[in-house]
């Protein structure tokens, strides 16, 4: 048998490996999806101060510090038994929203983009951002740095820093928002919705007014047939800070629809001996295998789950968006991988006008910023929609506070049998016999999880200095008969 | 913002909980109270990449302190690069958008204000996956070495941009 090695792959957060087995015949035989790290935050967050967690968990990773700040002032208000008063929520909303500005704007611009606005077989020296910017132009590229530049003051003015927040305490958060920032802000979010329309002008441009770039999303090889995670709010619409996880079928029909603190009753964790991150699956169902379909246990927990989850977006012009959307890919749910880059952008608008929203809501410069803490410090669970899945943290202390025991589930986590059977089907439709496996073919089969967007830094914590792209081929023997690669 | 035309940028980067990789925080904290020169700016961050381009914006001169994994693996090795010669350190490059290189190709492609003037430090680690608020014992020791030696490369950097500014 042959093997494909793909290690470390590109543009991804973190490390992560594919194996391409081949038959005799040269077709896909089976692949795997490894990471070889292993994460170990839980276990160092023991001992500490329940309170000081959401300070600790944002040096997780340096692209998501946010969600697990979030997830983990949650999870703290849940073990002391307290709900944060309005304005503390909203201001945690505020600081949440252009968190996911930052990140979707990266995310369709620097990894995503280049697949389709430089070409999915383009040289690999044109197709990063700098070739995305010579095809839209530099003011479109200035526009990306200086939109992440704005998300990144309103997270440094609200949280402290943008990367090392200290916004959430348990009960509520450390300071509060002058007019005049507030007015600030809201002048800031207007423009995020202005780039949020724009980008998906562009998407719509570049991507769906191409036939063979439809005809890639909607029939090649890149759907999977899985249920679908998104946290909601009491309208089943949206919700990236509060509400319960829904999760549908593969038919779009409600499978399931939990608080936060009821977790464990639906989801359970399965470990393979070749990787070391875990394989989250539906509790109810079971594991029944790395498998498509009604019968199976695997789910995703991304943009386009989110949207598949709910009944519709929380904003207007994002409402008209998530209608465009799945009224054009031929109603939900949504089974084609490759729209989740579509839905990103979709969430991209209602994150602005979300920001908008919260920015000139009254309650916004209110003073009451947090509740006391009368409760004996127990257990709790906090959970949010991270950019990149459903983002879970679990906290049991003992009665002073000190943490005895951390669980979480990363959003990467949540999709990582959906990466590996994304990666097969891709590897599968585009590696046969007579096929050359040039940089092309191994692009394309690695634009199946970059739509996933995964970020193995927060999933095992760990991160490499250089991306190069390896590819072994070998023969029955496991001898390299062939080896190519690239830098990045 | 303050007029950064004739200022040097001492940027750290790192994981102040990750052990060793938190060896840029340290040093940037002790190179203050070394370098007393009012021209110089000192900012610690925790990713590279597009990142880098605000906080280089505009700048006379910046020095990146990051931490690097060799072949060799001595610990406490001081590495020296320049752009020219720049392969990779753990975290001025962005896996979640960009190398160092396209960034600085970005930043120029796209009108900052991006200096030449670019001295990179990679401190030497050998573990960059273990947890801790302060460093090993074995790059502990090796510290004041480190410290002096990044004190005086940063130093000669900054007598170099700022004279050759004033002549």
């Amino acid at each position: 048998m042959n093997r494909i090695t793909i290690d470390p792959i590109t543009r991804l957060e973190g490390h992560g490996k594919i194996e391409i087995f081949l038959t005799d015949e040269g077709d896909v035989d089976n692949v795997y999806f490894q990471v070889p790290e292993l994460r170990g935050f839980e276990k160092f967050c023991e001992g500490r101060p329940v309170e000081e967690l959401a300070q600790i968990v944002t040096k997780i990773c340096g692209v998501c510090p946010g969600c697990h700040h979030m997830a983990s002032g949650k999870a703290a208000d849940a073990v002391y038994g307290v709900t944060p008063p309005p304005t503390a929520v909203k201001l945690r909303e505020l600081f949440y929203m252009a968190h996911f500005v930052h990140s979707h704007i990266a995310h369709f611009y620097a990894l995503a983009a280049p697949d389709f606005v430089v070409g999915p077989t383009a040289p690999a020296a044109e197709r990063n951002i700098l070739g995305v910017i010579a095809k839209v132009g530099i003011e479109v590229g200035t526009e990306v740095i200086k939109q992440r530049r704005i998300a990144q003051e309103i997270q440094a003015l609200l949280g402290g820093h943008q990367t090392h927040v200290v916004l959430n305490i348990p009960g509520g958060v450390r300071k509060g928002l002058t007019a005049e920032q507030r007015d600030d802000i809201v002048e800031k979010a207007k423009g995020f919705i202005e780039f949020s329309k724009f980008s998906l002008q562009l998407f719509g441009d570049v991507v769906l007014g191409n036939k063979d770039y439809v005809d890639i999303i909607v029939n090649g090889p890149y759907s999977l047939n899985i249920h679908s995670m998104g946290m909601v709010d009491d309208n089943n619409k949206v919700n990236f800070y509060d509400g319960k996880v829904r999760v549908v079928d593969t038919k779009g029909d409600e499978h399931c629809k939990y608080a936060p603190n009821d977790y464990m009753e639906y989801v359970e964790e399965r470990v393979e001996p070749w990787t070391y991150l875990k394989f989250p699956f539906l509790k109810k169902i079971g594991w029944k295998g790395f498998v498509e379909g009604q019968d199976s246990g695997v789910y995703h927990a991304t943009p386009l789950s989110r949207l598949n989850a709910a009944d519709g977006m929380a904003t207007p012009l994002a409402q008209i968006e998530y209608d465009k959307m799945y009224k054009t890919l031929g109603g939900k749910p949504v089974h084609a991988t490759l729209a989740m880059h579509w839905a990103r952008l979709i969430e991209l608008l209602y994150s602005s006008e979300h920001c908008l929203e919260l920015a000139e809501d009254p309650d916004i410069i209110g003073t009451e910023l947090r509740v006391p803490l009368d409760n004996v410090p127990n257990e709790g669970v906090g959970i949010v929609e991270a950019q990149r899945g459903t983002l879970t943290h679990h906290y049991w202390t003992d009665e002073k506070g000190i943490v005895t025991k951390v669980n979480i589930i990363v959003g990467t986590t949540n999709n990582n049998a959906a990466i590996c059977m994304s990666l097969k089907k891709a590897a599968e439709g585009l590696i046969k016999k007579g096929v050359k496996v040039d940089d092309g073919i191994l692009n394309m089969v690695e634009m199946a999880f970059r739509a996933y967007d995964p970020c193995f830094s927060c999933a095992t914590h760990h991160q490499r200095g250089k991306m190069p792209l390896v590819v072994n081929f070998r023969n029955k023997a496991g001898e390299v008969i062939r080896s190519v690669s690239r830098d990045k | 913002m303050k007029d950064r035309s004739n200022r040097i940028l001492v940027l750290g980067v790192g994981n102040d909980i990750q052990q060793d990789v938190g060896i840029p925080f340290k040093l940037t904290e002790d190179l203050q109270d070394i370098l007393k020169t009012v021209s110089i700016d000192f900012e610690n961050i925790f990713v590279g990449g597009l990142e880098l381009l605000e906080y280089m914006n505009g700048y006379k001169g910046v020095v990146f302190i990051d931490t690097i994994k060799t072949a060799e693996g001595v610990p406490g090795r001081v590495h020296l690069f320049t752009v020219e010669n720049y392969r990779e350190t753990l975290h001025l490059s962005c896996r979640h958008d960009v190398s160092f290189h396209m960034s600085l190709e970005i930043g120029n492609t796209l009108g900052f204000n991006i200096t030449d003037e670019i001295l990179i430090i990679g401190i030497e680690i050998l573990e960059d996956l273990e947890f801790g608020a302060v460093l090993s014992k074995d790059l502990n020791s090796h510290y004041p070495d480190i410290l002096s030696q990044v004190s005086n490369y940063v130093d000669e950097f900054i007598r170099r941009i700022l004279i050759s500014t004033s002549l």
